[in-house]
């Protein structure tokens, strides 16, 4: 076994000696059992909640969101950025406002966004889609600039028009950077999917964890939070293999230039 | 032999940074014959790049106009096809090698079988059957210019515009190529317009030779190349004929750069 093997498990074993800790100084009440329950308590309400369904429904509720506005961020925002990246006056018409727009932190305008489209999922979808818009934008605008004159000139040679151009050669060529702005939208999409849920909402998976930390079922609000933490996991794990599938020239491409 | 591309005129400034302009070609006229293989050879940094540019319509010239088949150009040309000096950057990363020539096929009007048809006869043609999958950051730079050189080649242009196309290959690899692109433009009777500030490559590979020199560069002269073909790596090089030309472009070229 390898020591790099060696080590992950290693990691895994730090993870779960944490996990024991917590389960003996719980139940040892070394800490408040009330505040810190059990893990296996934990355990036993995760389970509960995933078999009568309650957890699914919250999940779906959160996912729902998540996805229209993940979605909607990154058409939105590649348009936009493939706009200004690419074409010199869509840049100077929209540069102003988005500078202006991007240093707002988004869960401030959730106010702005309730008035408008009330405290359902429009005002949540708008809200997590405002949010991943400004790093698919500026990581898109960024990938198109660092297009090859050469490529491009190519492109031109061959009689490609501006539609193909933009096609072929500009959106491929500006990929990594775009994934890598769908990368940072996907963790802010979680965490704006939470806020939007802790502010106004009667489902979702923020939206349980804060009602059941109101109703003092705390065994099940860490439930939410391990639920949470898992979803996050998975996600990340999900767009790394899209990455890789989506760049595996670029990734080959740059361990050829390392070696 | 009737002229198929002619250069009428043609000049070209930049502005540079501090508001002048700097001028790099001036009053360049040289025609073009059906079938010739013409060498322009000048100095690096003599606007090699910049007379190619604007002879295949990718760039506008300060003054002066290109003619081909009777027409002054304002763009890209179907029937010319420009080979760039820098292969790493001309080729699509994202695609095989394969997909790299399907793509100067894929706005002519071809259908998909024929289009399959020339992408295979083409990489045949440049020795390259075998590695149709391969990403182009797997091969070597000799191999990326043959896969630029059958891109160019399946769109079955007449005139073909190479801008140092082997400049930054090794010597070996460059003889190869050389002997490669002889024997295809002997084959496929095409027209080709070859820069290069390589003295002996032009001698080597031409039928007529156009020498640039001066700031701004110009066009002093312009002969045919009397070696006869098929051309000898070994017994080219040593015919009289070889090195009384090359001390002829030596001396002209020298006088004007100065060493
Ligand atoms: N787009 C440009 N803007 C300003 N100057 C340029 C541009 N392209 C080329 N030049 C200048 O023109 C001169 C000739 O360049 P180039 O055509 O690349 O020469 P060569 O190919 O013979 O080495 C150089 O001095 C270069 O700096
Ligand atoms: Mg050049």
């Amino acid at each position: 076994m390898g020591r790099t093997t060696r080590l992950r498990l290693g990691g895994f074993a730090v993870l779960g000696l944490l996990l024991v800790l917590w389960e003996v100084a719980s139940r040892a009440a070394l800490v408040n059992q009330v505040y810190v329950p059990p893990v296996s308590r934990i355990g036993g309400e995760l389970w509960r909640l995933l078999l009568n369904g309650e957890l699914a429904r919250h999940l779906g509720a959160s996912a729902v969101r998540f996805g229209l506005g993940y979605g909607l961020a990154v058409a939105v925002g590649l348009g936009i950025g493939l706009v200004m990246g690419y074409f010199r006056a869509g840049y100077l018409l929209l540069e102003p406002l988005i500078e202006l727009l991007r240093p707002l932190p988004p869960p401030a305008i959730i106010p702005i966004a309730i008035l408008f489209l009330g405290i359902e999922n429009p005002m949540k979808i708008f809200v997590i889609a405002f949010a991943c818009f400004f790093p698919i934008v500026v990581n898109t605008i960024q990938g198109i600039a660092g297009v090859d004159r050469v490529l491009l000139d190519t492109a031109r040679t061959f009689g490609l028009t501006t539609r193909e151009i933009i096609w072929k050669i500009v959106l491929p060529s500006a990929s990594p950077n775009i994934v890598a702005g769908m990368r940072i939208a996907l963790a802010i999409a979680l965490i704006l999917t939470v806020i939007s849920e802790l502010v106004a909402s009667n489902d979702g998976i923020g939206f349980m964890i804060l009602d059941m930390e109101r109703a003092f079922r705390i065994p099940e609000m860490y439930a939410g939070i391990f639920t949470l933490m898992v979803v996050g996991y998975l996600l990340n794990r999900l767009f790394v293999v899209f990455e890789s599938r989506t760049l595996a020239w670029y990734f080959g491409q740059s361990r050829r230039a390392q070696e | 032999m009737s002229v198929l591309l002619d250069v009428q005129g043609v000049g070209k400034a930049f502005p540079t940074p501090d508001g002048s302009s700097l001028r790099v070609l001036d009053a360049i006229s040289f025609g073009v014959g059906e079938g010739e293989f013409v060498c322009v050879v000048g100095p690096s940094g003599c606007g090699k790049t910049t007379l190619l540019q604007i002879i295949g319509g990718l760039l506008p010239p300060t003054d002066g106009r290109v003619v081909v088949g009777g027409e002054a150009i304002t763009g890209p040309q179907r029937q010319m096809v420009v080979v760039f000096q820098q292969y790493t950057k001309s080729l699509l990363p994202w695609r095989t090698v394969e997909g790299n020539v399907h793509f100067a096929l894929e706005n002519l009007p071809l259908d998909a079988a024929e289009r399959v048809n020339r992408v295979r006869s083409n990489l045949d043609t440049v020795g390259l059957t075998g590695f149709e999958r391969y990403h182009p950051y797997q091969l070597s730079g000799g191999m990326q210019q043959r896969v630029a050189i059958a891109r160019a080649l399946a769109r079955e242009p007449q005139i073909m515009l190479m801008d140092e196309p082997f400049s930054s290959v090794d010597a070996m690899t460059r003889q190869g190529l050389q002997d490669l692109l002889l024997g295809l433009w002997r084959e496929f009777g095409k027209t080709i317009v070859f820069v290069t500030h390589d003295i002996e490559e032009a001698v080597y590979l031409s039928s007529s030779i156009v020498l640039l020199r001066g700031r701004p560069s110009h066009a002093v002269e312009r002969f045919a190349n009397e070696l006869p073909y098929p051309r000898d790596q070994l017994a080219t090089r040593e015919d009289p004929r070889f090195l009384r030309y090359r001390r002829h472009v030596h001396e002209l070229i020298g006088t004007a750069t100065g060493g």
